[in-house]
């Protein structure tokens, strides 16, 4: 692809590509029949028999009749789906979509600023620790962050007592539930995501490129749109997918923090399944959420290609985005000099301010998890280590903890191996089936976990895994792969491919270009991947509750039953334990990679 | 009445197995995708496949397992059931506190996979109900549990054969918590639900079987009672009527700890509890919870011990229920957990004060929900909670 930018009608560069060309192709046919069955197989059968599979059955069991009052049974109808397009249903769809969208328009707006500031003002220790900051918020399990804010947003909480104190508000205005309690709940959980996958696209931009515009008069502000949004645009996009799938298949969130009428459609097809009993409903709920979610997906990237496509070909054409373009332009050009020249500063307190957010809830959970009460109060009333005494002798919670750290672990081995090896395959092997296993690598990850779980329950009974760790971590290993799959992928494309071929006409097996080579050059990505494998797995609630059966727990699902009793500081106690673990690790792993997970 | 039906509606429950006996004599397309279809059936929760529990005897390695409540209902039938049970019997018992009656999909599948979650759980009679459609009880012989004549006779649902499905395990009546916090004057009367002085005071279950139908039905003198609640139009009148409650709520719970928790931050002044939570709250503040047994009477609800039809402990669990049996252990409960006793009147000696603890006003005067309207209109009614009476 690149040697035809470069060849141009140079016949010596002609000649030079060509002969590279031969190596590659020499290094490619080197490569074992086998070997590439398995790299290719491998993902693959995984994926269809993990994901394709369940599917299918979902598909399946949402034609079965189920009376209202008795069981579902085998048989054929569409009451299902007729019921759905004349029902409710579309309200919580619509209520879904909207909530989805406003989440991932909040994530763009807030972690652009913080990803730009971070990459272009800060020194690299400075970012490192701050993504490290950031990242604990994401070992804080889901159902803990929730239960944070809503401490943080009761009628006697901080928020509505300070709001209350310098007489802005006459009385509480935050609530513990409601339309602002979720966008904050989903926005607190997904923004890590979006912070890191812009952070990580800005990081790409050269700087130098930015000081030319600059030097050519363009304004910082001007600079930044004119330069580093085209660039980083896809990485953005990528980004608001991401809270956008996430935020539509949550469930914990909307559930916990939402009123009714934020109730989204994963809590919908739950309520389906374990109130109602009604299978087929949820199942053929899913199928149509999962097809509007994913149109909605397909067609935000068939715009953005669209308006690429005509932005590139003719830069001058008055196309929607050149207008656009020039609107942004002097809109940022009418900023005067002396208030663009202070974006640096501007830019470090909002990433302070950000940071304190952020670390807000940490503050409460651990200030809670030392209470002396046995309920949880912020600011807690004295200094007590029993709820850790409790937790640690606790053969339940240590148990728990044990099946999410093992599940955790050999989930992110799973979901790395077959991301990384899905990857390899498509970038390096010319494979005819390419865009439809690209596909296939990110099929998993926009079908919301709610679906999986129900998905997932009656095959895996079937094959006698159902209520097994192993069940968990193969639904989770398949689920979570599209991270490594898309880190991978991107890894691999950066890799210089020269160094493979140069190091292929030395006389290197191929064996020991992967090893010695490739491997070394893609250790970050397939080290983030399984990083983000292992957070999500972990804190991972609604597929592990349909699928452990009842035979073990994890800590979301130990701490989703317990809270039907009562919020005790335990959970707060377990959760700061969480974050102490899990920080070291990754603090000990960064250092191992000499910084070079943040790229 | 309701073993009749539950026996009913287990006939039905046999097709799945009809699919996967389905054999295969010519690989026509139709007959393939019909067996493909009948397999997944099978595989899709279907309720009658394998099980049925081997009768061993427990073992210190692999003891009987009780589940029931956690929290404060654990601690207490932890040391006034599980531990004598233990102590008399020698059988091998532990507890877990545990959900069970709510994940009926879930327990299915694990019957479905021999698998016995727990070997026997108190399920509130609508889990109950259903899980005898599913088929997912044993069902004991009279004599496995010769003392389930002294229980309450509708609290010992029987099969047409007269096999015992359920057998009582507690009574726990409905009442109103006051948070004295919020609401000066406590709430003794379920009209109070309506009186818009309580504008986004009170916090009310998010279910449809929350029994907001039969209160409603019960005081208003427009209504018939349990009568009303029997045809499509009377219950949408009662909906209406519940409708007035909406501008009152100020938060849709799931589970009773998520108001409890909104009454400790102040964010909740009142709510419908069970009575034996109210009392042990009340108990520990007074200054702050008012536990009221309503001017109406309380709302009567009940679990019964339930055994899984996988268990493999079937007659440890009957032994087990029969203990539960005995009035000396059914005054133990009452006394320390609130809840009202199962068995009938004059088989155990229990103070005028306990009894007005637990109680209030007496069964006669209490409010009894529909329960099996629940489950023949729960598709519609779900439809018609969800438009009219949440937000």
């Amino acid at each position: 692809m690149a040697s035809d930018d470069v060849v141009g009608g140079k016949p010596h560069i002609d000649r030079a590509v060509n002969g590279l060309q031969a190596v590659r192709n020499r290094l490619s046919t080197a490569i074992s029949v086998h070997g590439r069955r398995i790299v290719v197989g491998y993902p693959v059968a995984l994926l269809v028999l993990f994901a394709v599979v369940p599917a299918g059955i979902m598909l399946v069991t949402s034609f079965f009749p189920k009376p209202s009052g008795e069981y579902y049974s085998v048989g054929f109808t569409l009451t299902h789906y007729q019921r759905i397009f004349d029902g409710q249903a579309l309200g919580y769809i619509s209520t879904t979509l909207f909530i989805a969208t406003i989440t991932a328009i909040v994530c763009l707006l807030l972690a652009f600023p913080m990803a730009y500031g971070l990459s272009r003002f800060h020194s690299r220790a400075f970012q490192r620790n701050y993504l490290l900051i950031i990242i604990a918020t994401m070992w804080l399990t889901v159902i803990i962050r929730t239960y944070a804010i809503q401490i943080l947003y009761s009628a006697e909480g901080i928020f509505n007592r300070f709001l209350v104190g310098v007489g802005i508000v006459s009385e509480p205005v935050l609530g513990t539930t409601g339309l602002f309690t979720v966008i904050s709940g989903m926005v607190y959980g997904f923004l890590p995501f979006a912070l890191l996958t812009i952070y990580a696209s800005i990081n790409e931009v050269d700087s130098s490129v930015e000081e030319a515009s600059m030097n050519l008069g363009a304004n910082r502000l001007q600079t930044i749109w004119r330069v580093i949004v085209p660039q980083a645009a896809q990485g953005v996009l990528l980004a608001a997918g991401l809270v956008f799938i996430l935020s539509s298949g949550s469930y914990v969130v909307p559930r916990l923090l939402g009123d009714p009428n934020q109730w989204t459609v994963p809590v919908l097809i739950t309520q389906q399944i374990s109130d109602q009993l009604n299978v087929p409903f949820a199942a053929a709920l899913s199928i149509v959420f999962v097809v509007i979610i994913d149109g909605l997906f397909l067609l935000g990237y068939w715009l953005y290609k669209r308006l690429v496509a005509v932005s590139s070909t003719d830069p001058d054409a008055q196309s929607t985005w050149s207008k656009i373009e020039l609107l942004g332009t002097n809109l940022f050009g009418a900023v005067p000099d002396k208030i663009a020249d202070r974006l640096p500063v501007v830019l470090r307190v909002y990433l302070w301010v950000m940071l304190a957010v952020f670390v807000l809830p940490l503050v409460v959970v651990v200030s809670v998890s030392f209470s002396p009460s046995s309920f949880m109060r912020f600011p807690p009333s004295g200094l007590s280590l029993q709820w850790y005494q409790s937790v640690l002798t606790s053969a339940s919670w240590m148990s728990a903890i044990g099946n999410s750290l093992l599940i955790a672990t050999c989930a992110s081995i799973l979901a790395t191996s077959i991301g990384a090896s899905l990857s390899y395959a498509i970038d390096r092997f010319e494979l005819r089936f390419s865009s439809q296993l690209s596909v296939l690598g990110v099929l998993p990850l926009v079908i919301p976990p709610v679906i999986v779980g129900v998905a997932h329950m009656s095959y895996f009974l079937q094959l006698g895994i159902w209520g097994t760790r192993t069940g968990v971590i193969i639904a989770h290993g398949v689920v979570f792969s599209p991270f490594a799959f898309g880190l991978v992928r991107r890894g691999l494309l950066n890799i210089d491919r020269h160094l493979e071929e140069a190091a292929a006409t030395l006389g290197a097996t191929r064996r020991q270009i992967t090893r010695t080579i490739t491997l070394p050059l893609l250790a970050s990505s397939l080290f983030s991947g399984a990083l983000f494998s292992f957070v999500l797995s972990l804190n991972e609630y609604i597929i592990a509750f349909f699928l452990s059966g009842f035979g073990f727990n994890t800590v979301p699902v130990e701490i989703f039953a317990s809270l039907r009793y009562n919020y005790s500081p335990d959970i707060a106690a377990i959760s700061t334990l969480y974050i102490i673990l899990t920080t070291v690790v990754v603090y000990v792993l960064d250092r191992r990679f000499t910084l070079s997970l943040w790229d | 009445m309701a073993g009749k039906k539950e026996n009913n509606k287990q006939k039905t429950n046999q097709s799945p197995k009809k699919g996967k006996n389905t054999k295969l004599y010519s690989p026509s397309r139709r007959r393939v995708l019909s067996t493909v279809a009948a397999g997944v059936g099978t595989t899709a929760f279907a309720g009658c496949l394998g099980g049925g529990g081997e009768n061993g005897e427990p073992t210190a390695s692999s003891p009987l397992r009780v589940e029931f409540f956690g929290g404060i209902f654990k601690e207490i039938l932890d040391e006034e059931l599980v531990e004598p049970f233990h102590e008399e019997t020698g059988i091998p018992i532990e507890s877990e506190a545990g959900l069970s009656q709510y994940q009926l999909t879930r327990l299915n599948s694990a019957v479905q996979a021999g698998e016995a979650p727990v070997d026997l759980f108190v399920a509130q009679p609508r889990a109950r109900m259903r899980g005898h459609d599913m088929g997912l009880w044993h069902t004991h012989a009279p004599s496995a549990i010769p003392s389930y004549e002294d229980v309450l006779p509708e609290l010992r649902p029987e099969t047409d054969d007269g096999e015992l499905i359920a057998v009582g395990a507690f009574g726990v009546y409905e009442s109103l918590v006051t948070n004295l916090d919020v609401i000066d004057d406590p709430l003794t009367s379920w009209h109070a639900l309506w009186d818009d002085q309580h504008e986004d005071q009170l916090a009310m279950q998010d279910s449809f079987d929350s029994h907001l139908l039969d209160i409603t039905a019960h005081i208003f003198d427009e209504f018939d009672g349990r009568e009303t609640l029997e045809t499509e139009s009377g219950i949408m009148d009662v909906l209406e009527k519940i409708q007035e409650i909406r501008p009152q709520v100020t938060m849709w719970f799931d589970a009773e700890a998520e108001a409890q928790e909104g009454m400790e931050t102040n964010d909740v002044g009142g709510a419908k509890f069970f009575n034996d939570v109210g009392v042990v709250m009340q108990n520990e503040d007074e200054d702050k919870y008012y536990n009221a047994v309503p001017e109406e009477g309380l709302v009567e609800n009940h679990a019964a011990w339930v055994v899984p039809r996988s268990s493999s402990y079937t007659d440890a669990a009957a032994e087990f229920i029969e203990y539960t049996l005995r009035p000396e252990v059914q005054q133990r409960i009452t006394e320390n957990l609130f809840t009202a006793p199962v068995l009938q009147d004059g088989i155990m000696d229990i103070s005028d004060e306990l009894y007005a603890a637990v109680h209030g006003p007496g069964p006669d005067q209490a409010i009894r929900p529909n329960y099996q309207m629940y489950i023949d209109r729960e598709e519609w009614l779900d439809e018609q909670w969800r438009d009219m009476i949440l937000p």
